[in-house]
């Protein structure tokens, strides 16, 4: 408990020095992760209470280190340590979640990690226009020092299905993330109707 | 020939009937024998140009096609020459056979969408390049199937010799279920009859014999029609003028035939790509070289040629050595692999200029942050580039990826790089950035702000410009601004000199111009436009915009150098664009909403409104004098940016009336000052409303579409969320979220949301991914369980195929209010939820389409219009006499308004049956009579007054009772 508390506390500094906001307009929640994630990282989840929600930020403790969205090179050496460490070993659904919680996205977007996460009339559309299946995180290893991470988000409300293509240089350097496809699922069915 | 002039891959057709028709011409032509070769285009001409040869070809005997030796053994011992083009006659090879009987099928069984838009809906990112998820790839295949059919046939024969040579190759019989296939293939798509299909081959081969003999006869015009002939499908090709003749630069033009490979190459690029044709006649030949020297190229690939030759400032030597690298590196394997597509994208992003390839004879290969440098001096680097040439890439490859790879490392240490992600708009740029830094960097003086800013709040052609324009648009704006700055330091220099300088000298003239000129450009006022086309123009004045022709050399060297002479075009031609708005600004001016306006406001209006011509003049008014919009520090180009988002919504739903209703009534409430608008957002990208009021995204202001969807949805959940309300804790965002999702779907399908839609919006609000951006909603449902149990009803009712409504959620919220921490206050549940009231659904569309037409009704507001909406809705009130009435002193000076409208609902209800209603109406209406709120529980009304009881008004139904009896006594 003490522990949690010292973390929050640490965001909570992190957030005053960057943010631009009073650290106490945040709501600092701890988040649950699956069991299938490495014991050592805990995440965080800071949201602004005076923006109705709408602002946040995530935080991601490993070994005891803190990785934060506002540090320049936070998801770098985040996944430098992932990836040079057997015990913190992610798969690609996870690495594409420290992915989005580290970069700061837009609200309202998830990581899919299935097809089976979308209604069935988007299937459906995905499937018979672009003969989309899999819409599952890749993980591939290029090379000695380079993983290329693919992943989807869906914007909920917008219902913009995205493609995220993360080059990630395991052995140090920048990471580079682009969205390479965005398919306006509304507009899709709209169309389709 | 078919026809494929009208094929439109996006268009309407019934892609069922399509594979029918499609099985039973195959079998008709199979019945009849017919066959009609269609070669394709993975099959180059077998010409081979010594010259260019580097890399593995086939010899000209191995790539021979099989369709020329059959026309020997057909013909017999008729002399036969051959020529290319009875090479490019070949039916296919057995794998070329195979790949398009298999992409014939997958044609044919793949179900395409029917729809009539011909809007992709796969955003390549800035790209126009056909992918694999793009539906284009698969509509290039298609063109490709057909895009020899101009010049294939033997140049010197006539139209009659044409069909004897068709009928030739059908007497052949040369692998009929090739070019059987091929011909339902090409049929599928335009969808003629069989006969009607006849009639088109003939007068294809007439038409074309027809050129063969003018061409004869007068050389150039044959040659345009050659062009034509061969951009007959390419729509919009060529705008205007003539064309660039395409074998200028390698035969006499008296002898310029359909014949030869570069012809044919070239005829097929243009058919393909129309941005072909626009490039220099020595832009083109290099491209078609790459084609001659590489015959396995495939013909998709040429857009990045096309690319990287209008983007790549090289000299023409060091271009062909690149255009040649670029194709082997296509052909490379690494380029096709599916997981490991690094090449693949720096090659796109060197051909469309996102990273600039440098050329030096000196100094370190290197990358920079917009740039890889590389010395051709460099040992190591002339032997990748030879190995490349030879076919062996790799070297190439690895070298190319480590640059790549360093120029992020390069921005990271730049500090030009560095001060310009300073700037929050500049990260949001994507990759612009790149063409911004070039652009800065080419500029060091120019105001950085006005160039991050223009591309930040993209004008609409921005947006849809090809990379290498929207580069050259930046300079140019960079090069004005530091033009503008450099003449407004001179002058006032000049005038602190000259003390007696109230005589305005010829500098100080031109300094105001420019001054204005880049204005008028940076708000927006006055739109860029940079375009190719052979319309024989350099700088137009188009209506309001100036638009630049770099397909003109001169243009596009000055926007490559240092952009003076375009830029001394641009306020050359502003001018008239100026006056162009000026004339209409000042028409405007006239309307008595303008006149409170102040000038520059009025132009910026004038200029949307040539965009947006459906939308009210004065309702762009009255937003832009709001006071929110008024008070705010914000730029002219932001705030004209704001008027223009406000602009595209009511136009595109001005034609839609239900749709109209709900955007007029959400706008309404933000230009009425409901709502406070907040401005432009900078890094919270995709927040339009929180609880201080409305902002805007700008990144969304190319999806119409889908800002309609978030205003209507943003004003609502707004509405709730006043500037004072506080944090309603973390159930209030789930509720406001799950209400905009509701609301939104309703406004996109003019229906209830279905099961599978609100399955997937929960499925998300609870979503137990910790990068969910509602992670915190998982916490509250895990920790709360009164929050857990309002989710799990929901979820149930889903599963028994009902969507629990708003309203509904909002019932169960204000049960557990005091229950649950994770809600605080019951301030944001107490309006109701009835969506069709504050944003009217079907139900209520009639009427608020008859109330919110009304400018009178317009002053009211919200509650005030919705007890009109009601009563109209309800009693059939006349929306007429509520205008009138409102307009009258007794209202205007009445402090309860809400009270005396419903009054006066209720008398327009009853008028028709009791005249004394009608008579009060007519006093209230003409003013005579006056009105006054009285504690009494009875309707007094002496002639003069009308005394009424506050308590009577409490229920809009009761009232209504009691208003019928108490003038049923009174009658």
């Amino acid at each position: 408990m003490q522990q949690i508390e010292r973390e929050i506390e640490a965001i909570r500094d992190e957030l005053s020095r960057n943010s631009g906001a009073k650290a106490d307009s945040y709501d600092i929640l701890p988040l649950e992760l699956p069991e299938t994630w490495p014991q050592a990282i805990k995440a965080y989840h800071a949201l602004r209470r005076d923006r109705h929600g709408r602002i946040f930020f995530q935080f991601i403790f490993c070994d005891g280190l803190l990785y934060s969205p506002f540090s320049v090179d936070g998801l770098e050496r985040l996944l430098s340590v992932c990836f040079a460490n057997e015990r913190l070993r992610l798969t690609a659904a996870q690495t594409a979640e420290v992915v989005l919680m580290l970069s700061r996205p837009e609200y309202g977007i998830n990581l899919i990690e299935s097809v089976e996460e979308l209604s069935q009339p988007n299937r459906s559309a995905l499937e018979r226009v672009y003969g989309l299946k899999d819409l599952s995180p890749q993980l591939v290893k290029l090379d000695e020092n380079d993983y290329k991470l693919t992943f989807w988000t869906f914007h909920l409300r917008r219902g913009t299905l995205k493609r995220w293509l993360v080059y990630i240089p395991a052995g140090g350097g920048r990471i580079r993330i682009s969205e390479d496809v965005a398919i306006e699922l509304s507009q899709l069915q709209q169309e389709e109707a | 020939m078919v026809d494929i002039t009208n094929f439109s891959f996006f268009g309407s057709v019934d892609s069922e009937a399509l594979a029918e028709e499609a099985k039973n011409l195959q079998e008709a032509l199979q019945s009849a024998g017919a066959a009609i070769a269609v070669p394709t285009s993975p099959q180059r001409p077998s010409v081979v140009d010594s010259d260019a040869v580097l890399g593995k070809q086939e010899t000209p005997q191995e790539s021979e096609g099989v369709l020329s030796e059959t026309q020997k053994a057909t013909q017999g011992s008729e002399p036969q020459t051959k020529s290319p083009e009875a090479r490019f006659l070949r039916p296919q090879r057995g794998f070329e056979a195979t790949a398009m009987r298999e992409q014939l099928s997958k044609l044919l069984t793949q179900q395409r969408p029917q729809t009539g838009s011909a809007e992709p809906r796969v955003r390549q990112q800035a790209d126009v390049e056909p992918q694999s998820f793009s539906r284009l790839g698969l509509q290039q295949q298609r063109i490709q199937l057909q895009q020899p059919s101009k010049f294939e046939r033997a140049p010197k024969e006539t139209p009659d010799k044409g069909l004897a040579s068709q009928q030739r190759l059908q007497a052949s019989g040369a692998e009929p279920q090739t070019h059987q296939q091929t011909n339902v293939g090409l049929q599928t798509f335009s969808q003629p009859s069989l006969q009607q299909q006849g009639q088109v081959q003939t007068l294809d081969l007439q038409q074309q014999g027809r050129a063969e003999r003018a061409l004869k006869e007068t050389p150039d015009k044959g040659l345009l029609m050659s062009q034509q002939l061969g951009s007959r499908n390419a729509s919009g090709l060529v705008e205007k003028g003539r064309l660039t003749p395409i074998d200028s630069d390698e035969k006499p033009r008296g002898q310029a035939t359909f014949s030869g490979d570069k012809a044919q190459i070239r005829a097929a690029l243009q058919h393909m790509f129309p941005q072909f044709s626009l490039l220099p006649a020595q832009s083109q030949s290099l491209i078609v070289d790459v084609y001659l020297s590489l015959p396995r190229l495939p013909l998709e690939a040429g857009i990045v040629l096309i690319n990287f030759v209008e983007t790549a400032q090289l000299g023409a030597a060091d271009k062909q050595l690149f255009l040649k690298l670029l194709g082997n590196l296509i052909l490379s394997p690494r380029y096709a692999d599916p997981l490991d597509t690094r090449l693949k994208e720096l090659v796109e992003q060197l051909a469309r200029g996102v990273l600039e390839l440098r050329v030096t004879r000196e100094g370190p290969s290197r990358a920079e942050p917009a740039t890889i440098v590389l010395n051709l001096n460099d040992a190591q680097l002339q032997m990748a580039i030879n190995l490349a040439l030879q076919g062996d890439t790799q070297p190439l490859v690895t070298m190319l990826l480590a640059f790549s790879r360093s120029v992020s490392e390069s921005q990271a240490q730049d500090v030009l790089w560095q001060s310009l992600e300073s700037i929050p708009d500049f990260r949001t740029l994507g990759e612009v950035k790149t063409q911004v830094y070039r652009a800065v960097k080419a500029f060091p003086e120019t105001d950085v702000g006005k160039v991050v800013e223009y591309a930040a709040l993209p004008s609409k052609s921005f947006l849809k410009a090809l990379p290498s324009d929207r580069a050259a648009e930046l300079r140019l704006l960079a090069s004005l601004t530091l033009e503008a700055k450099k003449q407004s330091s001179a002058t006032s220099f000049a005038s602190s000199d000259d003390k007696a300088g109230s005589v305005p000298t010829s500098s100080s003239t031109e300094a105001a111009l420019a001054a204005t000129v880049i204005e008028r450009i940076a708000s927006g006022n006055i739109p860029l436009k940079i375009y190719k086309a052979a319309d024989g123009r350099k700088v137009s004045s188009e209506g309001k915009q100036v638009a630049l022709n770099v397909a003109d050399p001169s243009v596009k060297r000055s926007l490559e150098g240092d952009c003076k002479l375009a830029a001394s075009a641009v306020a050359r031609f502003a001018p008239s664009a100026m006056k162009y708005v000026d004339v209409r600004a000042e028409k405007l001016q006239s309307r008595p909403s303008f006149r409170r306006l102040d000038a520059q406001t009025s132009r910026t209006i004038t200029s949307i409104l040539d965009d947006y011509p459906d939308v009210d003049p004065d309702l762009l008014a009255k937003f832009a004098e709001s006071q929110d919009f008024c008070r705010g520090d914000s730029s002219r180009r932001e705030k004209a940016h704001a008027i223009r988002f406000i602009a595209s919504v009511l136009h595109q739903v001005s034609s839609d009336p239900k749709r109209m209703d709900m955007a007029y009534q959400a706008i309404l409430r933000l230009i009425n000052g409901d709502i406070q608008f907040t401005g432009f957002m900078r890094e919270a990208a995709g927040l339009v409303a929180d609880g201080s009021g409305i902002a805007i995204d700008p990144k969304y202001l190319d999806s119409e579409q889908e800002n309609a969807v978030q205003i209507v949805a943003e004003v609502t959940q707004a509405l709730q969320e006043r500037p004072s309300t506080p944090w309603g804790g973390t159930i209030a965002m789930f509720a406001t979220d799950y209400r905009a999702a509701y609301a939104e779907e309703f406004f996109r399908t003019n229906a209830k949301p279905c099961v599978s839609y609100m399955k997937q919006v929960l499925d998300m609000l609870v979503s137990s991914r910790p990068s969910s951006t509602y992670a915190q909603l998982r916490h509250t449902y895990a920790t709360d369980p009164d929050f857990a149990r309002i989710v799990d009803y929901i979820r149930s009712e889903l599963d028994e195929e009902r969507v629990v409504e708003p309203e509904e959620l909002r019932q169960m919220l204000l049960e557990i209010i005091g229950k649950s921490p994770n809600i605080t206050s019951s301030e944001m549940y107490e309006q109701p939820w009835l969506l069709d009231v504050a944003s009217p659904f079907p139900d209520a569309t009639a009427v608020v389409a008859a109330v919110a037409a009304k400018p009178e009704l317009s002053r009211l507001n919200a509650d005030e219009q919705a007890v009109i909406v009601n009563m109209v809705r309800k009693y059939g009130c006349n929306v007429d006499d509520f205008c009138r009435f409102v307009s009258v002193r007794p209202f205007l000076e009445h402090e309860e308004k809400k009270l005396l409208l419903r009054v006066f609902g209720t008398l327009s209800a009853l008028m028709k049956e009791y005249s004394l209603a009608a008579d009060i109406i007519s006093g209230l209406l003409s003013g005579r009579t006056k009105v006054e709120v009285v504690q009494q529980s009875e309707l007094l009304f002496d002639g003069k007054v009308l005394r009424f009881g506050r308590e009577q008004t409490a229920a809009v139904d009761d009232w209504m009772f009691v208003l019928a009896e108490e003038i049923r006594n009174a009658s």
